[in-house]
């Protein structure tokens, strides 16, 4: 009976009278207690080993793997965000499309009378012009002006290599009437210039030459920034008897030769004016012509040929030349770049993700991922769409089995990992100066653990003909799903074969930045 | 809130189902609600599995088959009876076939049960004789035993599993301590003793 009683007073269901009987049995008898004791012990021991029979966690994953045929296992995206990640991307490149509608329009509307080609697009290419252009104007000598005249004696006594200037043509109006009263007739020229004499400068004020404007020259001089309506008077030459022989006869220039110098800033100008189609017939002031006139940093041409005006047939070669490189192109380089259709490639990295999200997708956000892109831009450079590889630090989510005591209980957790990351793009580009562009992206990909859709927004420079930097912000979504619990249970010829995912979603902040190659 | 936070919510939810739900779950093709079940039986099968066949690895096999054949009969199974008695019947034959098909009943893995407790403060040799002993118990005294000692069973739950009368349940866990305390008497006593 004593057994029993310890037994019954381990299990609790031992009656108080029962429970004190056996106290006091316990108290008077050694014996007992040595029985009770080792009843104490056997329930110790029973314990210790119930503790140490429970299923490892390797055995329960085991297990449970077994029964459900799959396992725990991450899996991408469910087929049910297949709509919305399909949707989204979309509308990014749609975003674009009307982008580029709104940006063309808007910069056709500044094109003026030139034509509705983008100021920023390529230009056909124009007539190379030589930094000077020296055209004779043959004037009869009895036509000349008294001024003109006297500049003629002293035409060869004054140096002109000093300068560096573009040489326009301060010359009588076709009517050879040029004179220090009649300012119209002193035109800037350069291209005309194998002109008959008479039809010449069709952009004097006065002149007769109804053909001016007819001249492939004039056009020419037009797109690389000559501003062929520009006249002497236009010019600030509006007081022949004090300006024009002073300037004059610092240049020497003569009877129907003379030269109006234009630094490189004003060529820039004036080419910015002609880009943008339209025809700067600003007068230039007097100050304006008297620095340039007198600027001096470039080595002029008249010094390669001796000071000699050239020929008319001179200029027109030059005109022709398609060798010689106008100074007015020396930054196409870096916008053509940026407005030209091709092929580009760049390589990148993305300075760190910035998770605001509870479930996290980047184990470790300082470190810098590296990415390759390969692109083709379409409708002058504006768009373009790509595919970037990249490899990229994600921690993984998945299920795993964590031991609390004698039971178990399944958490989430995080395992790091390096994986590969594939995206395709399509980008769109607004530029916002020679060689500048605002870049706007949308992105879409993911690896095999994960899908991944956002977007981003970088400035991009041109830093050479076909080198460019970007630097920007990006933000993306990511989804992933874990297969929390996949059935594949067979027995007795019955099989059962699902599986139940649970998905996850989650967003970041990103810095990008990168350089790209236009091939 | 973390994504464990949300994970173990939402376990919860399934977890505070009883098993009658969580069976009409089953029924229904939810596998949360099978995975929930379980993780709810698991360890205590494991561990009546594991002292009635004695090896670590055919109780594995046995667990395995258990939940195999809970999702196969899920729609035998009819709610409002006792989920715990079902699925340990179930175990309980799985076990009595394993014995009768085992040549060696000896073949108990001691040293893979026994790994965690190295450095524990109970006595190994203690814990590898108990093993043994279990495993040398009747059948009938084994069972009530480890329902009653391992899994923590009351008498009552033992009764339904069992389908024995509750003074034959008590006798047989009676008896099964009386053999382990006369045979395990010297550990016992320096188990006391230290």
């Amino acid at each position: 009976m004593m057994t029993n009683d310890i037994q019954e007073l381990f299990d609790g269901s031992l009656t108080d009278e029962r429970a004190a009987e056996l106290f006091h049995g316990l108290s008077v008898s050694p014996e007992r207690r040595t029985d009770f004791q080792r009843h104490i012990a056997l329930q110790g021991a029973l314990r210790a080993d119930r503790l140490a029979s429970n299923l490892t966690n390797d055995e329960d994953a085991a297990i449970w793997g077994a029964i459900s045929g799959v396992g725990v296992a991450a899996s991408g995206a469910g087929s049910g965000y297949t709509i919305g990640w399909v949707v989204k991307p979309l509308l990014f490149v749609l975003a674009g499309v009307v982008g580029y509608i709104l940006g063309t329009t808007h910069l056709s509307t500044g094109s003026g009378d030139s034509g509705s080609a983008p100021a920023t697009a390529s230009a056909p290419a124009a007539p190379r012009l030589p930094l000077v252009a020296v055209v004779p104007v043959v004037v009869p000598p009895a036509q000349q002006s008294p001024a003109l005249a006297a500049n003629a004696g002293i035409r060869s006594n004054v140096s002109r290599n000093a300068s560096d200037h573009r040489a326009l043509n301060l010359a009588d109006a076709a009517d050879g009437t040029a004179s220090s009263d009649n300012p119209a007739a002193l035109t800037r020229r350069p291209a005309a210039a194998t002109a008959p004499a008479n039809s010449v400068f069709p952009n004097s004020v006065p002149a007769n030459g109804a053909s001016a404007n007819d001249a492939a020259g004039n056009d020419a001089a037009a797109r690389n920034g000559l501003n062929g309506s520009r006249t002497a008077a236009q010019n600030g030459l509006t007081d022949p008897a004090t300006n024009l022989p002073d300037h004059n006869s610092s240049l020497g220039l003569g009877s129907g030769v003379q030269h109006l110098e234009q630094p490189d800033a004003q060529r820039k100008d004036t080419s910015q004016a002609n880009e943008a189609g339209r025809i700067d017939a600003r007068p230039l002031t007097p100050e304006e012509v008297t620095r340039a006139l007198s600027s001096g940093n470039a080595q002029s041409p008249l010094g390669e040929n001796g000071g000699r005006p050239l020929t008319p047939e001179e200029v027109t070669r030059a005109l022709s030349s398609s060798n010689t490189q106008s100074p007015l192109d020396e930054n196409q380089g870096h916008a053509s770049a940026l407005t030209s259709n091709g092929f580009e490639v760049g390589f990148g990295h993305l300075l760190g993700r910035f998770n605001r999200s509870s479930i996290p997708l980047g184990s470790n956000t300082t470190l810098s991922d590296p990415h390759i892109d390969v692109s083709y831009r379409f409708f002058g450079g504006s768009v373009g769409l790509g595919a970037r590889l990249g490899f990229g630090n994600m921690l993984h989510q998945s299920m795993k089995p964590v031991s609390e005591g004698s039971s178990s209980v399944n958490t989430m957790v995080g395992e790091a990992k390096q994986i590969g990351v594939a995206e395709v793009y399509a980008n769109y580009r607004l530029p916002i100066s020679r060689g500048i562009a605002v870049n706007l992206e949308g992105t879409f990909g993911g690896s095999t653990m994960h899908t991944q859709a956002g977007g981003n927004v970088s400035l991009i420079g041109f830093v050479a003909d076909r080198i460019g930097v970007h630097v920007g912000v990006g933000y993306s979504q990511y989804r992933y799903g874990v297969s929390l619990s996949s059935i594949d249970l067979s027995h007795d010829g019955d099989r059962v074969d699902d599986t139940y995912k649970s998905a996850f979603k989650g967003d970041f902040f990103e810095l990008r930045w990168g350089v790209l190659f236009h091939l | 809130m973390t994504l464990t936070d949300v994970f173990i919510r939402r376990q919860s939810d399934e977890t505070t189902l009883s098993d009658d739900e969580l069976m009409k779950r089953v029924r229904k093709e939810d596998r949360k609600a099978f995975r929930v079940l379980y993780d709810r039986y698991k360890t205590q099968l494991f561990i009546y599995c594991l002292r009635m066949v004695n090896d670590r690895d055919a109780a594995k096999d046995i667990l395995q088959e258990v939940f195999i054949r809970v999702h196969t009969n899920r729609e035998r199974f009819i709610p409002g009876t006792n989920f715990a008695g079902w699925v340990h019947t179930i175990a309980r034959n799985l076990c009595l076939n394993a014995r009768r098909d085992s040549k060696d009943h000896t073949s108990f893995d001691e040293s893979a049960a026994y790994s965690g407790m190295a450095g524990a403060d109970h006595d190994v040799a203690l814990q590898e004789q108990l093993a043994s002993e279990i495993a040398r118990l009747p059948e009938i005294y084994r069972e009530a035993l480890v329902l009653r000692e391992y899994e923590g069973r009351s008498y009552q739950e033992i009764v339904n599993i069992t389908g024995q009368a509750m003074s034959t349940v008590k006798f047989r866990i009676f008896k099964a301590r009386e053999i382990l305390r006369e045979r395990l008497s010297w550990g016992l006593d320096d188990l006391r003793g230290s």
